[in-house]
């Protein structure tokens, strides 16, 4: 009580004096919180007890616990978690379904889907192509037929996909790797076609030497799978290799008038073509032997070169794709 | 000293039966304390129904310590300040608005037009001190407020601020220095 304050602290202590004086408090306003103080108290008085914490502790540990309840934040990471485990296993199993399956309509859908989301004119491009090579291997692994209804909507499909491709290929510059798998995809389907058309062609041969003969067709059902299961399993560059190779080997003990001859006759056909001529590289040259039988069994050519091509497309597709038929034929 | 001693005697006795719900041991309790109560937070707020509130939340929370097994266990006075001190600097925090209008003021309901101009001069003054009042920390406000206003003790403030004496000493200090500043910065703005 003995403070002793500087003549600016005793100014600022006789500034405060306007809040000094304070009204005086209505004794009705005292009497209501007085009353109404004491009703809290007595209220409070008459609520139970808690109990203390080691009984609380006792009680809890006798208790059954009660159920696992899960977070609304943790039944969501486990929807979310599931949904994902649902999605990749059905992307998984859609992969690898055929045209016939259930899951084929949702693979379809799920490329269409990766269409749209690729950016890039050559990221569209590369999907195009794969999935035009998805259509072929489809095609093959079903054994389906251009007149059949499934077969023919696959290669619809695989039509749309390489027009889209040549038509963004058409757009782009420099992406000449596209440009080769597109023709050697184009060329397969080519070679396909045919060699089901000599398949055709030797069933129904055979159909009629078993007719004559009355033997059974045996290894013939077989055939179809057989033609086609080498090129489906091969990417199209090791699927002609083999073809050049094979060529190769059934030209050597030729003279070599037969291959000037050839050459002579193939010359018109690889300058009509324009794919050929813009093949860059070593394909320039494989293309020619190729598609020498594919060309003479759609343009039916007469003459020598019937029984050039004849002769090769049996020698390359028929001992490629059926060794054993060709001796037949 | 003796004061503070017999008082807290007192308190103990009121606190012991207090804990029980004594009705009669409750009701002394406010009788003793809530106009003094009532006129720290009026002098703070300015506003006779905020104070009438701080009155009122300052015994509930009271009664909720009770019921708690909390609350004061000598020093039941402190406590009640304490308590009324933390509800007002919340106001502040909020920026509740607290001086009461004239207009509202029932103490001057009767006054002469004379006293009403005088009367408004006042309000302004004590409006202004109110101002830079809430303007210092809490600490500062609350010792300048017990001692300068309600004419505590440095004992008497420490004990209800939890300090030693030496710390209030220092605290009023730094509180009038800063008040000091203030108000010549509110008359220098004013000017």
């Amino acid at each position: 009580m003995n403070d002793q304050y500087t003549p600016e602290e005793k100014e600022t202590i006789e500034a405060l004096q306007p809040i000094q004086d304070v009204p005086e408090r209505a004794p009705e306003q005292f009497e209501r919180g007085k009353a109404a103080f004491l009703t809290e108290a007595k209220q409070i008085s008459n609520q139970p007890v808690s109990i203390s914490p080691f009984q609380r502790l006792i009680n809890r540990l006798t208790q059954p616990q009660p159920k696992l309840r899960l977070s609304t934040l943790t039944i969501a990471i486990i929807f979310t978690a599931a949904l994902m485990v649902t999605f990749s296993g059905s992307v998984v199993a859609a992969r690898n379904a055929l045209p016939d399956q259930p899951l084929y309509s949702y693979k379809l859908w799920l490329e269409d889907q990766r269409l749209t989301l690729a950016a890039r004119n050559e990221a569209q491009i590369d999907l195009h192509l794969d999935f035009a090579e998805e259509r072929l291997h489809e095609f093959q692994a079903l054994g389906l037929n251009s007149s059949d209804p499934l077969g023919a909507q696959v290669l619809a499909d695989y039509y749309v996909h390489i027009a889209h491709a040549s038509q963004l290929l058409a757009d782009t510059n420099n992406l000449v790797e596209q440009k080769t798998r597109l023709q050697e995809l184009e060329a397969l389907l080519d070679k396909l076609l045919t060699n089901q058309r000599i398949q055709d062609s030797s069933e129904s041969d055979n159909n009629g030497v078993l007719e004559a003969t009355q033997e059974p067709p045996g290894g013939d059902e077989a055939s179809p799978q057989s033609t086609l299961s080498p090129s489906s399993t091969q990417t199209p560059e090791e699927t002609e290799d083999p073809e050049t190779e094979h060529g190769s080997e059934s030209q050597e003990p030729e003279d070599n008038e037969n291959t000037e001859e050839h050459e002579d006759n193939e010359s018109p056909e690889d300058t009509d073509d324009p794919e050929e001529t813009n093949e860059p590289g070593s394909n320039t040259e494989e293309p020619e032997e190729t598609d020498e039988p594919d060309d003479s069994e759609e343009t039916e050519e007469p003459g020598s070169d019937d029984s050039h091509d004849s002769g090769s497309s049996d020698s390359e597709d028929g001992s490629e794709a059926l060794p054993d038929e060709t001796p037949e034929n | 000293m003796n004061d503070i001693d017999n008082q807290t005697f007192t308190d103990k006795q009121l606190l012991a039966q207090a804990k029980d719900f004594d009705q009669e041991a409750l009701g002394t309790i406010y009788d003793k304390y809530s106009t003094a109560l009532y006129r720290y937070a009026y002098r703070q707020v300015g506003n006779t129904q905020m104070a009438e509130d701080c009155v009122a939340e300052t015994f509930t929370r009271f009664l909720n310590a009770l019921q708690a097994n909390k609350g004061p266990k000598k020093h039941l006075r402190a406590y009640l300040y304490r308590i009324a001190h933390n509800w007002i600097s919340d106001q502040f925090r909020r920026g509740v608005q607290h001086t009461e209008p004239i207009d509202e003021r029932e103490d001057l309901a009767d006054t002469s037009k004379k006293s009403v101009e005088k009367a408004v001069q006042t309000n302004i003054q004590s409006e202004t001190v109110r101002k830079h009042l809430s303007s210092l920390t809490d600490q500062q406000r609350q010792v300048v407020v017990l001692k300068h206003l309600e004419g505590m003790s440095n004992a008497e403030v420490a004990e209800i601020m939890e300090k030693n004496v030496g710390s209030v000493k220092a605290l009023n200090s730094r509180a009038l220095n800063n008040l000091r500043k203030l108000m010549a910065a509110g008359e220098a703005a004013t000017v």
